[in-house]
């Protein structure tokens, strides 16, 4: 079965070691994605998911980040065990990231156009002149004219940098794109366009992504599968329909019971109780026990393992919720 | 019931070395006592400026706004601190809207002491009263702003604002900063306050799910100036104006069956430095005319309906 | 977790226990070895400056021309200079002098600074235009030459020469004041301040200057060095503390033309100098680290 997946992470596991403490961000996260397809990360703040997609492109600060372990599989290719060397190749070529923050992910001193140019020359065998033409065409594609390649960075929207970004993350073609947060800085209309934009390339491309975000609305509009993440582990992961009509996860109905939308008439919103764990303790059991409302003794004794609900539809929890949104 | 607040052509210009910015541009709304007026836009709209000229941070360069009926624009001196007392705002980065060298109690205890109402005694008191009030345990009362986490800040900050039992609040984007499980928590408190209060807020935020879910009225505002301000339900059954259609369709929806019809806009919110006359939305406005050269005028469509274009009725195909 | 359930309902648990700002600061300090050092070396060294004339084993003025230029041993720990003087009852005599320099003269510059520099912050638009226009003209005179002018103006002697240091240092402080105040004023917190009827002078006392302490006790650290190394170029001079009154500095430089052939005159002086300098920086990192809520443990 794992044939078909293009990029498989198997038991990964990251921490952040500092003489004072031990973060333990990311613990035995499994998943994958087949070619073309888009997989939402959704999580809260501290959750772990940039520390997953970082762990891919293998670009964690280290120190303080340690790979515990885990296999990266991207084509059957492990990442984990590929020289440095060959690993800069892997990096902007096959798989590229785009950053939260627009407004600091570019060079204020260098034109924009070049900053596109750059990472295609570096990449590939091509003359300058080849490099530029290439260039433009990149923003043309993102919706910029090309006579602004010469313009620097302070010049642009903050949409416009993003578009930037998204320009020089996908100038190379990579087959994998880790976006995190692309659209989280943004005003409504203008992440509206972007997204647009992104899905219009994703289909024109055939490109894998992976959408990491906090934002389950976005992820209604561009995923087809979603992951979720609490506490630096997958508490639930299924296909978009599945996490969205039947949420099993006390945790992800959390999250839609604590969203207010715009067609329900509630007066009161049912926030999650307490806060989001501490991730320097250590915890047997389920993560999330000490906010769940349906709890037993029974949650806190071992690792909880996630059970196959339907085909593809994996949950971490004793007592799945069958309500039907 | 005459309203509490009412701002009549209330006007914020600021100079710059390249013009003037057009923050707050000919804005008139009225809040009732006890309700929420929802104020959303994007980045650069001017709602935050709006909310800070509403509790004299900043000063309003012309225009009314009165409260109670009397006119706040130009006081000063005792009269400013009485009006303090009576408004006052919730901000919205958490971090740095409590200062890092103060403890909680410290924080909450600054205005108590600074109006001069109450004895040593009574302060302690009523610091544990509005800890309680906002659900923050005792034991955090000497606790540094930088062992909270964002949403205790917060709560922190509410009750900052809630010491002098103020009648009107202005929350500026008080839960942007905020995860959405510790968003609701936030939402739910304010409502809760509301209620026992009686309080009047003035809502500023970007986020159109979480302004419809708190208000009772809403303004949209774009480049300065009000294009629509309704009854909460009714701007998202009736958007009217073509900006409020946009943005409305661009929120995403967690409702993945149902496919919106999205306007996307071309291009991004022009510069408020020295805006033309006419229409600010006409540059992206897929309806622009000739006649979007002209000043626009707020004008009541239905009862309490209020939209600035003029060509609302065309659009949307009104009887005029 | 029933904490932030519902309003109207706290949960009743005893505050923690109360202390007095003080005490905390001094226990906090206390918990750290090297602020604990350096405070102990600036004690002896403060010791030093109070009762040198006392414990000084010479007279730091009885020349010996049969000693001169004496390598230190048990009877001149030090060594003894050009005129055969013990540079250690020297040293200790002349403590007060670059003490109270060195000290003095930040305490002028920090307090001329703070007033300056907090007014050109806070106030902003014209005051600010003019008050840093003013300190541009002032700094565009080398330091020497304004501390020249300015000591030949005060006359001389050990208090001119305070006074010329501290003056001089002032529109460096000013500068960082200001700039550390304009990145804290855009802060939140100073609006609610202002919006829970705040008056200026305490919102600049209460939640500005607190929150620019940690740069205000580098630069103050920092700068009594400078003081003792300028109050010494003063000397060198004729124009700081009058000879054969001992100031460390200009025993400094009065050995630098025997630093080849005998380099304890130099290196005596020089190295407690350096001592002095590092007990002051310890402490005053320690003071930083303990003032600082965030590093509370």
């Amino acid at each position: 079965m794992s044939n078909e997946k293009y990029l498989e992470v198997k038991n990964l596991t990251v921490e952040y070691v500092t003489s004072e403490e031990t973060v333990y961000a990311v613990n035995d996260v499994s998943f994958g994605i087949e070619k073309g397809k888009t997989l939402g990360l959704v999580g809260e703040t501290g959750a772990g998911k940039t520390t997953i997609a970082r762990s891919i492109l293998r670009i964690l600060p280290v120190p303080p980040a340690v790979v515990k372990g885990g296999e990266i599989l991207l084509n059957g290719k492990n990442l984990m065990e590929l020289p440095e060397s060959e690993m800069c190749k892997v990096r902007g070529r096959d798989v590229t990231m785009i950053f939260q923050d627009p407004m600091t992910a570019l060079n204020p001193t260098m034109r924009v156009g070049d900053q596109i140019a750059e990472v295609i020359l570096h990449h590939e065998n091509l003359s300058k002149k080849e490099g530029r033409k290439r260039a433009e065409e990149m923003l043309e594609m993102v919706g910029i004219p090309a006579e602004r390649y010469e313009e620097y960075p302070h010049q642009f929207s903050g949409g416009m940098k993003q578009r930037v970004v998204i320009a020089i993350a996908l100038a190379c073609n990579p087959d994998l794109l880790l976006a995190d947060e692309p659209t989280t800085a943004l005003d409504v209309t203008i992440q509206a366009q972007v997204l647009e934009m992104m899905r219009d390339l994703h289909a024109r491309k055939n490109m894998t992504m992976i959408l990491i975000t906090h934002d389950l609305g976005v992820v209604a509009e561009m995923c087809d599968d979603v992951a979720i993440v609490y506490g630096g582990e997958i508490v639930e992961m299924g296909t978009l329909r599945d996490i969205f009509k039947h949420p099993s996860h006390p945790y992800t109905v959390g999250l839609f019971g604590a969203l207010p939308d715009l067609e329900s008439d509630r007066h009161r919103l049912t926030p999650i109780e307490g806060l989001p764990i501490d991730p320097t303790l250590q915890i047997t059991g389920c993560k999330f026990k000490p906010r769940c409302p349906y709890a037993t003794e029974e949650c806190g004794k071992a690792a909880v393992q996630a059970q196959e609900l339907t085909p593809g539809h994996f949950c971490k929890c004793l007592y799945p919720r069958k309500e039907v949104r | 019931m005459a309203p509490l607040v009412e701002l009549n052509h209330l006007k914020k210009y600021f100079k710059t070395p390249r013009g003037m910015v057009h923050a707050v541009d000919d804005v008139s709304m009225s809040i009732e006592k006890g309700q929420t007026m929802g104020v959303v836009g994007e980045s650069g709209c001017g709602k935050t400026t709006l909310g800070r000229v509403l509790v004299h941070l900043e000063e309003a360069t012309d225009g009314e706004m009165l409260f109670g009926g009397e006119n706040m624009v130009d006081v000063r001196g005792e009269k400013l601190r009485a009006f303090r007392q009576r408004a006052q705002i919730i901000f919205q980065d958490p971090y740095s809207s409590l200062n890092p060298r103060y403890t909680v109690e410290q924080t909450i205890q600054e205005p108590l002491i600074l109006s001069g109402r109450y004895k040593r005694k009574e302060i302690e008191q009523k610091t544990t009263e509005l800890m309680n009030l906002v659900g923050i345990a005792q034991r955090l009362r000497l606790s540094y702003p930088h062992e909270l986490d964002g949403g205790r800040r917060q709560r922190v900050g509410i009750a900052r604002a809630l010491a002098l039992d103020p009648e009107f609040i202005v929350c500026d984007e008080p839960v942007s900063a905020l995860d959405v499980s510790i968003q609701a928590q936030v939402l739910n408190l304010l409502q809760d306050l509301q209620e026992a209060k009686n309080l009047t807020y003035m809502f500023i935020t970007h986020d159109l799910s979480v302004v419809r879910h708190i208000s009772d009225h809403i303004s949209v505002m774009y480049l300065g100036q009000l294009v629509e301000t309704c009854e909460s339900k009714e701007l998202f059954l009736k958007p009217w104006h073509p900006y409020t259609k946009a943005l409305l369709s661009a929120i995403p929806t967690t409702n993945i069956d149902k496919k919106m019809d999205r306007i996307i806009l071309k291009g991004e919110i022009t510069s408020p430095i020295n805006p033309k006359p006419g229409c600010r939305f006409a540059a992206r406005c897929i309806y622009a005319a000739e006649a979007c050269k002209e000043p626009q005028q707020l004008r009541e469509i239905e009862p309490n309906h209020f939209v600035s274009c003029c060509r609302v009725e065309e659009i949307n195909e009104l009887k005029a | 977790m029933t904490e932030e359930k519902t309003i109207g309902i706290g949960v009743s648990e005893a505050p923690a226990k109360k202390q007095s700002q003080f005490l905390a600061v001094l226990k906090r300090l206390s918990r750290r070895p090297t602020a604990v050092v350096g405070g102990a070396l600036f004690l002896v060294i403060v010791f030093c400056a109070i009762f040198g004339d006392l414990i000084a084993p010479y007279n730091y003025n009885q020349i010996n021309m049969r000693e001169v230029y004496e390598t230190p041993s048990l009877r001149h720990l030090f060594g003894t200079d050009q005129l055969g003087r013990d540079i250690f009852s020297r040293m200790l005599v002349g403590a007060k002098y670059t003490l109270s320099i060195g000290i003095g003269s930040q305490i002028i510059a920090l307090t001329g600074g703070l007033i300056v520099g907090s007014c050109a912050g806070f106030f902003g638009q014209t005051v600010d235009n003019i008050i840093m226009r003013i300190l541009d003209v002032i700094q565009s005179i080398p330091g020497m030459i304004m501390n020249i002018v300015l000591a030949a103006v005060l006359g001389l002697g050990l208090t001119p020469c305070i006074l010329a240091m501290g003056i001089g240092g002032i529109s460096g402080t000013s500068r960082m004041v200001r700039g550390n105040i304009l990145k804290i004023r855009k802060s939140e917190f100073v609006d609610a301040a202002t919006s829970i009827n705040c008056s200026t002078p305490r919102i600049i006392a209460k939640h500005v200057l607190p929150n620019i302490l940690s740069p205000i006790i580098i630069s103050v650290t920092g700068g009594i060095g400078g003081g003792i190394m300028g109050a010494s170029g003063l000397s060198y001079l004729g124009l700081g503390v009058q000879p054969p009154h001992p100031e460390w500095g200009a025993m400094l430089s009065g050995g630098k033309d025997v630093i080849q052939t005998y380099p304890h005159v130099c290196l005596m002086p020089g190295l407690v100098i350096a001592v002095t300098m590092l007990s002051i920086n310890l402490m005053g990192d320690g003071l930083r680290d303990a003032l600082d809520p965030k590093l509370k443990k």
